[in-house]
């Protein structure tokens, strides 16, 4: 189906020459050593809100550079690769970067983490994630996913005086170590039986009944499954969101599964495509399952965070769908289908964040009583942004389902089709109990709005998107059609 | 008997070991009910049998890369050794213990 030694097209940039193609990255890497050192000598009291400041410049120039920069080759002995795929998972990495540093721009005093701290953890995480997904050898794949979790451990317990926090911050950090060691072991038993870390020589491989190289395969599958919170691996999730800020929620929801769907898609579509067989059943078992917990799961929640959590396994599943189809449809079902949920999620993080009820953030379903009589237009967006992760038709999330079972459909995966659209519907229920409880149900306490410019901005971007995006259609399928794997 | 230690050791002795260290770190996260610490220190027993797995691999097929990994590991291990510690820390501050049944503030 695809041609496996498409890697061997491009360009092979010997030397320092391919310093040019990971321009985004080191540039990120040096401008937030130097922008501590700005911050420990100049910065005195205004340390936060100005390394916020100059963290959306460092993360706009490196949008520009990762955009503008001639962005195809294989550089470093083959060590790191860049491609039109990972230059798309780049540009929306760095989109949602500046979307976390907008939000956390002037909430952070209000969630207890203004610490400047924050500023460099996020810089660095993003950092690993950008080499993540042009990751061409195990060994880069590796370091670059610690670099991306290790700071996203620190900045969960980012609170500090907050038992929560701490503790969620402990639960990630222990699975999060416990599948990286999964995903090492894997690593491990593919390199002793094929002999080589290097992806273009894994990709090379005909060895279809070896069991090393499906176990160490079904151990990175599952330690990447892990990291994207899809069922059965999903246990940390309702946890992690609960406890940590909302701020860095909305960061662990978003942007780490972006990056790590970006190199799992690299592995399934390229570099294990000769041993795709062995893999699918796989693949359609996380599917269903992620689709089944995350739709049955959420019904008796009452925290909203919470909530979000089994909402983002459900939608993880029907993501894994586009995967499970192994085409190119497939993958650029899966390319719309996370542009639309992040604008979704961005949207619904940024009204959590902006509501407030004795002046204590809104934790809980029945916090948002009274929301449609004290602020109209907010719960009109909120009812908008449900409806659209409900998928129903008129908005966004619609676009997504469909793409995604169409390309399911398409490679005859029926059954598999079936059961998503099912299990969509189920979740419908408790999206619409939110709406129900905003609309139709009143409170003493009145919410308060505090919402400043930027999550206005944001609250009214997302809105746009996902009313707006069959409309917006011919500029996404001009950034993503033209992808080949 | 003295023919049983003059057996040369093969790759599969060595697979059996870092196997068995991998299973033994698992269970230690999963049975463990007592501390954190000891959770920590299963995690590296899980590194540490991988990296027998890459050193071994990397002997056997007289190929230095899993070497090279394996150094890699343990410098990640020391730095997830370290956070891990430091949010073992913060917890502890705001806990007062680091039972492992005590973890209970979040679930549902």
């Amino acid at each position: 189906m695809f041609t496996q030694n498409i890697i061997n097209n491009y360009l092979q940039i010997p030397g320092i020459d391919g310093m040019l193609l990971a321009m985004p990255e080191i540039f990120i890497f040096c401008s937030t050593l130097v922008l501590m050192i700005l911050d420990i000598f100049f910065f005195k009291e205004k340390s936060f809100k100005n390394t916020n400041k100059f963290g959306i410049f460092i993360i706009v120039i490196a949008f520009f550079l990762a955009l503008l920069l001639p962005s195809t080759g294989v550089a470093f002995n083959g060590l790191y690769f860049v491609s039109e795929l990972s230059t798309f998972f780049k540009l929306i990495i760095l989109f949602l970067i500046i979307f976390v540093f907008l939000l956390s721009h002037n909430k952070a005093d209000f969630e207890g983490i203004k610490f400047s701290e924050f500023n460099y953890l996020l810089l660095l995480s993003t950092c690993g994630m950008l080499i993540l997904v042009s990751s061409n050898s195990f060994l880069t794949f590796f370091l670059a996913l610690e670099l991306q979790a290790l700071p996203i451990y620190v900045m969960c317990a980012l609170k500090k005086n907050d038992i929560k926090s701490a503790e969620a911050s402990l639960k990630y950090f222990l699975l999060g170590a416990l599948s990286s060691g999964f995903i090492l072991f894997g690593i491990s038993l593919i390199y002793g039986f094929v002999g080589s870390i290097s992806f273009e020589q894994v990709s090379n491989i005909s060895l279809k009944d070896n069991m090393g190289i499906n176990f160490g395969l079904i151990l990175i599958l599952a330690g990447m499954a892990f990291k994207i919170s899809s069922a059965p691996f999903h246990m940390w999730a309702p946890d992690v969101y609960e406890g940590t800020p909302s701020t860095i929620t909305f960061f662990i929801a978003t942007a780490p599964k972006i990056s790590i769907l970006g190199i799992l898609i690299y592995l399934i579509y390229r570099v294990f495509s000769g041993i795709h067989g062995n893999l699918s059943d796989l693949i359609i078992v996380l599917s269903l399952s992620s689709m089944l917990v995350g739709s049955i799961g959420a019904i008796v929640q009452k925290n909203l965070k919470r909530l979000i959590a089994y909402s983002s396994i459900a939608h993880m599943g029907f993501i894994l769908v586009g995967m499970v189809a192994f085409s190119e449809k497939g993958l650029h079902a899966i390319m719309y289908y996370l542009i639309i949920y992040l604008f979704l999620l961005t949207g619904v993080f940024a009204i959590i964040l902006s509501l407030q009820k004795d002046d204590k953030p809104i934790e809980l379903i029945s916090d948002l009583k009274g929301l449609y009589n004290d602020h109209p237009f907010i719960s009109i967006c909120l009812l908008i942004f449900m409806f659209s992760l409900a998928g129903i038709p008129p908005l966004s999330g619609f676009f997504g389902k469909w793409l995604v079972f169409f390309s399911a459909i398409d490679s005859g995966f029926y059954i598999l089709a079936i059961l998503g659209v099912l299990f969509s519907v189920i979740s419908a229920f408790y999206y619409l109990k939110i709406i129900r409880v905003m609309f139709f149900e009143n409170s003493d306490t009145p919410l308060i709005l505090d919402g400043n410019r930027e999550i206005r901005f944001l609250i009214n971007l997302s809105l746009f998107v996902s009313v707006l995006f069959f409309a917006l259609f011919p500029i996404f399928d001009y950034l993503i059609l033209n992808i080949r794997i | 008997m003295i023919e049983f230690f003059n057996l040369p050791i093969l790759i599969n002795h060595y697979l059996i070991l870092s196997s068995l260290i991998f299973l033994l770190g698992v269970i230690g996260i999963f049975l463990n009910r007592k501390n954190v610490i000891s959770i920590l220190m299963s995690i590296e027993l899980i590194l540490l049998g991988v990296n027998i797995n890459f050193i071994a691999f990397s002997y056997f097929s007289s190929d230095l890369t899993g070497q090279i990994f394996s150094l890699f590991i343990l410098t990640v291990a020391a730095a997830e050794a370290a956070i891990g510690l430091a949010i073992l820390v913060v917890y502890f501050r705001n806990k007062g213990t680091i039972d492992v049944k005590d973890i209970n503030v979040l679930k549902g």
